[in-house]
């Protein structure tokens, strides 16, 4: 961030106090919305079972073959989606939930709605039969995965506090979706005992048609969710958004499923493919300005400075900016250095995402405070030993405390003292101390 | 560092992440059961109550008999929601064509195998049609054989794009054969895959009435 970009609103809310969530993650027994997600997972799984089930007993060979080759690729792709994130932060447990809708909840009812929609979209619309799946479609399966992330944005405890967890989980339940229905497809095709087909089909629904597929439609979705749950703009602009990008979701599913650019495969998936790419990357930018903005906000506005300061922030703000220090960390003193700076580095990201989602002040907040504290002193120790002065790489000096923060601290003071001392001793109080820091002769001066 | 104080921290509007915190989940628990039921019960029933005025010829027809009179037939017991498209329900009709979400099931009335032609060279023929077709770039699966609850055996391939599906089974009886040749969109394939294996199962030859 830099100092002429005004701070968010999501920055001032770290400050203030608020009830915490009952869970760390989406698990949250006592949340209504828990179970009703729960049973509609519940009844997703049933319906999509029998289908995976009848063709694992049909084809048991290639079935096995295909679950392990969709699983690696879905392994590979959730990888690529935790390098995606600014700040590694999302509790492993709601991951698997998104996961887990993606995969049953999503394909299992979409497998009732999907030959419905069809019949209704061939009935309403005057449409030839090669289009009506690219309406029939993204208007069952692109609100199917929507509703997902929406469960999750209604359980306190998933902790979805921004357009970029509304874009993380959009994508993770997107792939979770992509690698369970291109399994049954590909479980579908491949006859018993020929590897041959499960890679065809891999490679055809993997690559051709998968790089810029499900992921990144509900990608789009979700980022609109996280926003609407979050943002603090007019509630017609949030729900502009929140149906405008499930709207953008649906639009460009269809738009990949139309038989509009009928050359091969390779082609036409990438001719359709590079405006879904390109969309979805301007939402991944404006989802990761909106992040680093907020983050950069804290690390200037609400956590002190000695724990992280806008200089750690500058070089905690990406990963390659994190990397570059830690090599330099090496270069000047070692292993024993970078890890330690490693540490370092994913406690205060932790801080910063407990002041981000639980305000600062609560307890998450105040036991990786002491975490940070550790970890520097740990860090200081080695620096010392082989610099000769405990600061150097990802550990610089701390600057002198000033501007909006000691402005803040005095006024939750005064407003502190207003409330238990009373309003004339503190202003008779702050007029002492104003008279005090008068010069003495200036004074004498006046009098006379 | 910046001097100025967070904007809105005198009074910031909370987001609604937060206002949810302690408050009732029941509506949220409605609105996920809700947008669900839609889908699963609304969207269904409303499929069926704007097709009931345009309900094809047979829709209540269970046994399907392809074949022209005086020749072998096939009859097959029609899976749920499978209808017969009236524009190829006539006696002297070749061939019937089924529909259903979109998808279509080709039937052949049976007919004798041409002199040097088996089950296996048609479906290879089909497969090698398919892979042909490089505009399109289908993966073709290996051949599968299916055998029908009257004893008589099918060898299928099943052909895929990345949104569409082409299935050919055919089916011999002897010196004769049927085809059976479905077109569906990927996503409602997964659905209708066990109906149609059923209705193939379910085929029985018959010789010609005299």
């Amino acid at each position: 961030m830099t100092s002429t970009e005004p701070p968010v609103a999501t920055v001032a809310l770290a400050t203030i106090r608020r009830s915490l969530p009952r869970t760390s993650s989406f698990v949250d027994t006592r949340s209504l919305v828990f179970w009703a997600g729960g049973a509609v997972t519940l009844l997703g799984l049933l319906t999509w079972m029998p289908l995976v089930l009848s063709r694992l007993h049909a084809h048991p060979a290639t079935g096995v073959l295909s679950g392990i080759a969709w699983l690696l690729y879905g392994f590979v792709f959730m990888v690529i989606l935790y390098r995606m994130e600014l700040f590694e932060r999302r509790s492993p447990v709601t991951v698997l939930g998104a996961l887990a809708w993606g995969a049953f909840a999503a394909p299992g009812l979409a497998a009732i709605a999907a030959p419905a929609m069809h019949d209704l979209v061939t009935a309403t619309l005057p449409l030839n039969d090669a289009w009506v799946s690219s309406f029939a479609a993204p208007l069952v399966e692109e609100p199917l995965k929507w509703l997902g992330i929406v469960a999750l944005a209604l359980i306190p405890g998933a902790r979805l506090r921004s357009t970029a967890d509304g874009l993380f989980y959009g994508a993770v339940v997107g792939l979770g979706f992509q690698v369970s229905e291109s399994f049954l497809y590909t479980a579908v095709i491949s006859a018993d005992g020929t590897a041959g087909t499960v890679f065809a089909m891999v490679l055809l629904r993997g690559v051709v048609g998968g790089l810029w597929n499900h992921p990144t439609f509900s990608a789009i979705s979700g980022a609109g969710v996280g926003y609407f749950f979050n943002a603090s703009a007019s509630v017609w602009r949030r729900w502009a958004v929140l149906l405008g990008t499930l709207g953008l979701a649906i639009a460009v599913h269809g738009f990949f499923n139309t038989p509009l650019v009928n050359a091969s495969p390779w082609v036409s998936s990438v001719i359709k493919g590079i405006p879904v790419l390109l969309m979805f990357l301007i939402v991944l930018r404006w989802a990761h300005l909106r992040e680093r903005r907020t983050f950069a906000g804290l690390a200037a506005q609400v956590v002190p400075d000695e724990l992280v300061s806008p200089a750690h922030f500058r070089l905690l703000a990406s990963r390659r900016a994190r990397r570059e220090v830690r090599r330099d960390a090496k270069r000047v003193a070692g292993r024993p250095a970078v890890r330690a700076l490693t540490f370092l580095q994913g406690a205060q990201l932790s801080l910063l995402t407990a002041t981000h989602e639980d305000g600062w002040g609560s307890p998450r907040t105040i036991e990786l405070s002491e975490d940070v504290r550790a970890l520097q002193d740990e860090l200081g120790v080695v620096y010392s030993d082989a610099l000769g002065s405990p600061y150097g790489p990802g550990l610089p000096r701390a600057d002198a405390p000033q501007s909006s923060r000691v402005v803040q601290r005095w006024a939750a003071d005064t407003k502190s003292r207003i409330e238990t001392e009373g309003l004339r001793k503190v202003a008779r109080s702050a007029r002492d101390t104003a008279l005090a820091r008068i010069p003495r002769k200036r004074r004498k001066g006046d009098k006379s | 560092m910046n001097s100025r104080a967070p904007r809105g921290s005198a009074d910031p509007r909370l987001p609604l992440s937060l206002r949810l915190i302690g408050r009732s989940t029941l509506p949220g628990a409605l609105f996920i059961i809700g947008v669900a039921a839609l889908f699963v019960v609304a969207i269904p029933a409303l499929a069926t109550f704007v097709q009931r005025d345009e309900a094809p010829v047979g829709a209540d027809v269970r046994l399907l008999t392809v074949g022209t009179p005086g020749s072998e037939t096939l009859t097959i017991t029609l899976a749920d929601n499978w209808t017969i498209d009236e524009d190829t329900a006539t006696p002297e009709s070749p061939a019937v064509e089924l529909t259903n979400a979109g998808a279509t099931l080709g039937i052949t009335a049976p007919r004798p195998f041409e002199v040097g032609a088996s089950p296996a060279s048609l479906i290879d023929g089909f497969a090698t049609e398919l892979l042909a077709d490089e505009e399109t770039g289908w993966v073709v699966s290996d051949t599968i054989e299916v055998e029908t609850d009257a004893g008589d055996y099918a060898l299928c391939v099943t052909g895929s794009t990345v949104n569409t599906i082409q299935a050919v089974c055919v089916l011999a009886n002897e010196d004769v054969y049927a085809t059976l040749t479905t077109d569906a969109a990927a996503q409602t394939w997964t659905s209708l895959q066990r109906g149609i294996e059923d209705m193939l199962r379910s085929a029985v030859f018959e010789e010609p009435q005299p």
